[in-house]
């Protein structure tokens, strides 16, 4: 059939005509779209590194209000372990003669004799039985002033630092472990109470994690404190099913009304006094908490308390969500 | 395979051979009632089977059917999409751009997972080895976008095929030369 003849020629012509219009409405509509989600793009990864800045100055915020009690906490093994120092400073002279005479003794420089004469008398001075004693005493109660020291130190680093894209299997047992060793000056006006099961590892950013638990018990304690003449109490319970794991925070402070609870979720809300709080605690546990697909529910009661109730997906694989 | 290479295919046998064959191509083709539209894509074994029957009706070797097609899709694309060209001022240029300028273009408008990779190195005024590497193997149709490019700015070009995945070879090498005076 030779073209000219062909009926449909200028039926086709329309239509693809109208086809080619079709085609560049779709591809400057598309065009608009891609630039947008661009646009999108770009402002989404500058909120997240602005939600990384806001969740390191929440730290740093809370580290000044940890710092009054960390330093206590340091200064209780610093003051032993500087006083046994000190006493083991007192005996080295004569541990120093000790060694000098057996020095002299093994290069052959004093006979038998002189020695037992030496360290006969060396010990009519010193008292070497005292020091023996005294002296394992002294550096055991060192050695574990040391690592108090040492594990305040690890624990306030951990709080710390700015690793929040680490991810890795973990026990979240240990994280609030770490937390409650971290805020150990500040609850001890609190009575603590822990109920844990073994829990199952789960992938997670541990660092963000340990910001949960110390913002929700610093919040507890806070509410404890403004209940005179009742006897503050932290329950805390961490167990696990197939699925998740849940951690419950419960105290028996102040609690919060209704419009209180409806807020405490909203960046930069606070009931604490002007230059107590930043407000972004508990954005930052909902935050933490939806990164790890997990939920937070909260149940208060104005006089009674307030149950913080988190709960967690166990996760084997790394997900793209966790970032 | 996205719609506006069909687009192309059509645009030419129904340019060169009418609607009547276009429509005998396409139903042997493709399913029954089958409108190409750029944007969507459609099965790789379409335009295979497409091309198979025009080199069969017009007595050419697959090869010589994907290079003239090639050659005549760079004027349709041209015309549907005139800024691309635009934005290069010379053939090296354009021939330099396809992978970093024209492939990013092309992924703003349409999701194609499987766009080629083209890696252009200008080896000296007048000379670019181009590396070819696609799943589909259609280095024969990039030798003819090359001659149509050439032949929108007006100059010769040569292309040596000096290494092809049809072959066994991981990628095609092809040394482009041209008129670097006016290209």
């Amino acid at each position: 059939m030779a073209e000219d003849d062909y009926n449909y020629k200028k039926a086709y012509l329309r239509e693809k005509a109208a086809r080619d219009q079709l085609e560049v409405l779709l591809e400057d509509k598309t065009r608009k779209l891609f630039c947008t989600n661009q646009e999108l793009k770009e402002k989404l990864s500058m909120l997240k590194s602005q939600q990384v800045t806001i969740m390191q100055t929440d730290k740093m915020a809370t580290l000044g209000t940890l710092s009054a009690g960390v330093a206590h906490e340091i200064n209780n093994p610093l003051a032993y372990v500087m006083s046994n120092v000190e006493s083991i400073k007192y005996f080295k002279p004569t541990l120093h003669s000790l060694m000098q005479i057996s020095k002299q003794f093994i290069d052959k420089s004093i006979s038998a004799s002189e020695l037992e004469a030496q360290l006969v008398k060396l010990d009519q001075e010193t008292n070497i039985d005292f020091i023996l004693e005294d002296l394992d005493e002294l550096l055991g109660d060192t050695h574990e002033g040391l690592q108090r020291i040492a594990a305040i130190v690890n624990n306030l680093l951990n709080f710390a630092r700015p690793k929040n894209n680490l991810l890795a299997m973990a026990d979240i047992t240990e994280s609030l472990n770490g937390a409650i060793k971290l805020l150990a000056n500040q609850l001890k006006s609190c009575q603590v109470e822990c109920d844990y099961e073994e829990l199952p590892l789960s992938y997670c950013n541990l660092s963000a994690i340990n910001q949960v638990f110390v913002n929700i018990l610093l919040n507890a304690k806070y509410a404890c404190d403004l209940v005179d003449g009742k006897q503050g109490r932290i329950v805390i319970k961490l167990f696990s099913d197939e699925k998740n794991i849940y951690i419950e925070i419960a105290d028996n402070g102040c609690g919060m009304d209704e419009q209180t609870k409806s807020h405490i979720f909203e960046p930069f809300y606070t009931t604490k006094p002007v230059g107590k709080g930043t407000g972004m605690g508990m954005a930052i546990v909902y935050n933490v908490l939806k990164e790890h697909n997990g939920s937070i529910e909260v149940e208060s009661e104005l006089g009674e308390g307030t149950l913080m109730r988190c709960t967690m997906p166990i996760t084997l694989m790394p997900e793209s969500s966790l970032n | 395979m996205k719609g506006i290479i069909f687009r192309g295919l059509e645009a030419l046998v129904i340019e060169k051979c009418g609607m009547a064959a276009w429509d005998d191509l396409l139903e042997k083709n493709a399913p029954d009632g089958r409108v190409y539209i750029s944007a969507q894509s459609y099965p790789d074994e379409e335009i295979i089977g497409l091309a198979q029957d025009v080199a069969t009706a017009l007595s050419m070797t697959m090869p010589e059917v994907l290079k003239a097609f090639g050659e005549y899709l760079f004027g349709h694309l041209n015309r549907s999409h005139p800024t691309v060209a635009k934005g290069f001022n010379s053939f090296a240029e354009l021939i330099m751009g396809i992978d970093k300028v024209i492939h990013v273009e092309v992924a703003k408008l349409y999701h194609e997972p499987n766009l080629p990779e083209i890696e252009s190195k200008l080896i000296e005024d007048g000379f670019i080895l181009m590396h070819y590497r696609s799943k589909r193997q259609l280095c024969m149709c990039a030798e003819g976008l090359i001659y149509g490019a050439a032949s929108h700015y007006g100059i010769d070009v040569s292309l040596n095929h000096v290494e092809c995945m049809h072959d066994g070879c991981d990628k095609c090498v092809i040394e482009v030369k041209y008129e670097a005076l006016n290209g």
